[in-house]
């Protein structure tokens, strides 16, 4: 098989080679990032470790080719891989050569496929979900022997049902649109949320990996405790049935504590403010459990988290210097855009000092 | 004295902004008495010395022992220092009372004789402007930055002076507003010079002049204005008026409006003082 790869990071390069059986898939990669293409081009092969049952499984990836520019995809390929963030992707799909294989999207949100549908509609495009965490570095002890290796969880990837995949060997899980839609919406909530508020709380107590931070006991309440306002708010707002969120719940709480991932704090927690957006995975996540009735408490110290997360390095830094200079009532209001008249609003100022306290004494 | 960080500058000034602009949201709206200081547009309320209060006690705790030199009543002598901050409580006053949302709090940090940090803050437009040279500017939660516009694809604000002390420059004011008038987009006469620098800072606005302008009024706004890639001329501060002259253009517009701003002027000399500031 030829497959083609758009996006060189954890996901495309570390999780997607696992969906073929070893040894019979030529990759293609497409990465805008010069240094790693600088690096990959050198030798033309990585070391891929998977973590299964506590133990990583291992892959050498031969890459057959590499470019910066997706024009240059070869045409003849079987499917095609695209994992380039959500931001980049209608960028990619508006030069992407005229094809006629399977393009399939792993970004964050079928939003963006419906958009890539009306910008290429001459494309098979199809949206799929992997279900795993894939980390863009690996251990030091991995590190030394390949600089470029890089580790991902064993999970599967779900696709839609399509007439264009029908005896097509993906390696992905053919599923309906509503369990494509139950999945999507699982890894949006019960992955996603309690999966930042990890990271910045692990920020807070300065570590370095997610699962140093929930071998944290307060840390690891208050993900557990937002996974478990999340199951309720899904089960309740989209009727998915509440024995696949829980046990949904309880895999995310396990794969955080993944100590063979190393999944950094630092990349989970990067843009707060992204993540802070009023229909994101946490202002959005809150507002949505309020309007079925869960009040999310923990959720709510996830967003004081994030408000405070003091990175110097990051993108959205001066998030700090807002939060710490502004009164809480007013960059409610002003920089996250909760409404005065909101029962977030209200529960998220009445308790600020309360959780700003508790984020506090995780790093003494 | 220990120089505050950038970070502590601008987390200080953010929370004077916040709560002086907190204070004037709770009234605006309301019917406000005023008297006039000057001219019939520069009056002051007693909103005005609240907000001035507001921040001057924040201050206190949160930048001790620097001078302040605020509008409407506090003027701690500089004693030869050239660090002072530039307080005016609300910017746009006759906005204000008239119940149009176009006013701001702002506050400049002034080192070396010149502004290099600043926040204005507008409650009714739900933004703040903040950074300057060392952060770069921000409003609310974006980096921002000044266009690089041609004059003519230019919209650009001027401010004239509110105070009695040069009227006999009007008729050349109006002139020159005119004639940007007609080889631009536009003048827009806002009513608050922090607004108009806030804005061009963001790239709304593309440039922004002013004569005989207040400290109080321009500084915080000329500071976002260099850290948002803003170039910006300058006078020396008249220190019996606390005035200014300045003009304030990107990279496509700054050259021909400096000129046709102060056409009375060598504007080209060179003698840049730092970064995105050259001295009259």
């Amino acid at each position: 098989m030829r497959v083609g790869i758009v996006g060189a990071g954890a996901i495309g390069r570390g999780y997607v080679p696992w969906l073929f059986e070893q040894g019979r898939v030529s990759f293609h990669f497409i990465e805008r990032n010069v240094q790693l293409i600088e690096a990959l081009s050198s030798d033309l092969m990585y070391t891929s470790h998977m973590t299964v049952e506590g133990k990583y499984q291992s892959q050498i990836v031969r890459i057959e080719s590499l470019s910066s520019d997706v024009a240059h995809l070869p045409l003849d390929l079987d499917v095609a891989y695209v994992a380039v963030g959500t931001r980049a992707f209608p960028e990619v799909i508006e030069k992407f050569p005229a094809s006629t294989f399977p393009i399939v999207c792993l970004e964050n949100d079928p939003g963006v496929v419906d958009v890539a549908r009306q910008i290429r509609p001459d494309l098979k495009i199809f949206f799929a979900v992997p279900d795993v965490i894939a980390s863009p570095t690996s251990p030091a002890l991995l590190r030394d022997t390949d600089r470029l290796s890089l580790v991902t969880e064993s999970g599967q990837c779900f696709i839609e049902n399509s007439e264009h995949l029908q005896g097509f060997d993906s390696g992905m899980t053919q599923v309906s649109q509503r369990e494509l839609d139950e999945q999507w919406k699982a890894k949006l909530y019960i992955h996603n949320t309690p999966h930042c508020i990890a990271a910045y709380l692990g920020h807070a107590a300065r570590k370095t990996y997610l699962h140093e931070a929930m071998s944290i006991q307060p840390i690891r309440e208050i993900v557990q405790g937002a996974v478990d306002e999340m199951v309720q708010t899904i089960h309740a707002k989209f009727g998915i049935q509440i024995e696949f969120l829980q046990n949904y719940g309880l895999k995310e709480i396990s794969r955080f504590q993944n100590e063979l991932l190393c999944d950094p704090v630092e990349r989970v927690a990067r843009e707060p403010f992204r993540k802070l957006q009023p229909r994101e995975r946490l202002i959005g996540a809150a507002q949505i459990a309020l309007s079925v009735g869960v009040f999310p408490e923990n959720i709510i110290t996830g967003i004081v988290a994030a408000s405070t997360y003091d990175h110097p390095g990051d993108t959205d830094s001066h998030i700090r210097i807002l939060s710490a200079g502004m009164p809480v009532p007013t960059f409610a209001e002003i920089v996250l855009g909760i409404s005065r008249d909101s029962a977030l609003f209200d529960g998220l100022v009445d308790s600020w000092n309360e959780k700003t306290l508790l984020i506090g004494r995780l790093s003494a | 004295m220990r120089r505050p960080t950038d970070d502590e500058i601008t987390t200080a000034l953010i929370r004077c902004a916040s709560e002086a602009g907190e204070l004037l949201m709770k009234v605006f709206g309301d019917k406000h008495s005023f008297h006039r200081k000057g001219t019939l547009r520069d009056i002051t309320s007693s909103v005005d010395l609240a907000a001035e209060d507001a921040i001057l006690s924040v201050l206190a705790e949160t930048l001790p022992g620097v001078p302040v030199i605020a509008e409407e009543k506090h003027r701690d002598s500089l004693g030869g220092s050239d660090t002072f901050i530039c307080v005016d409580g609300l910017d746009g006053s006759v906005n204000f009372v008239h119940g149009l949302p176009e006013w701001a709090v702002s506050i400049g940090w002034v080192e070396g004789g010149i502004p290099t940090s600043g926040v204005i803050f507008s409650p009714p437009n739900k933004e703040i402007f903040y950074g300057g040279l060392a952060l770069g500017t921000f409003r609310n939660q974006e980096r921002v930055n000044v266009t690089a516009n041609p004059l003519s694809n230019s919209l650009l604000a001027a401010s004239f002076s509110g105070g009695s002390g040069h009227l006999e420059q009007r008729d050349e004011e109006y002139m020159i507003f005119g004639k940007l008038n007609d080889n631009s987009q536009g003048v827009v006469r806002s009513g608050s010079g922090a607004l108009n620098l806030a804005r061009m800072s963001s790239g709304q606005i593309d440039g922004v002049w002013g004569r005989n302008a207040r400290i109080w009024d321009v500084f915080a706004g000329l500071a976002l204005v260099r850290g948002a890639g803003g170039e910006v001329w300058m006078s020396e501060i008249n220190w019996e008026d606390f005035s200014v002259q300045y003009v304030a253009g990107g990279a496509g517009n700054f050259s021909d409006l400096s000129r046709k701003a102060y056409p009375e002027r060598e504007v080209c000399r060179a003698s840049p003082c730092t970064r995105g500031l050259k001295m009259f």
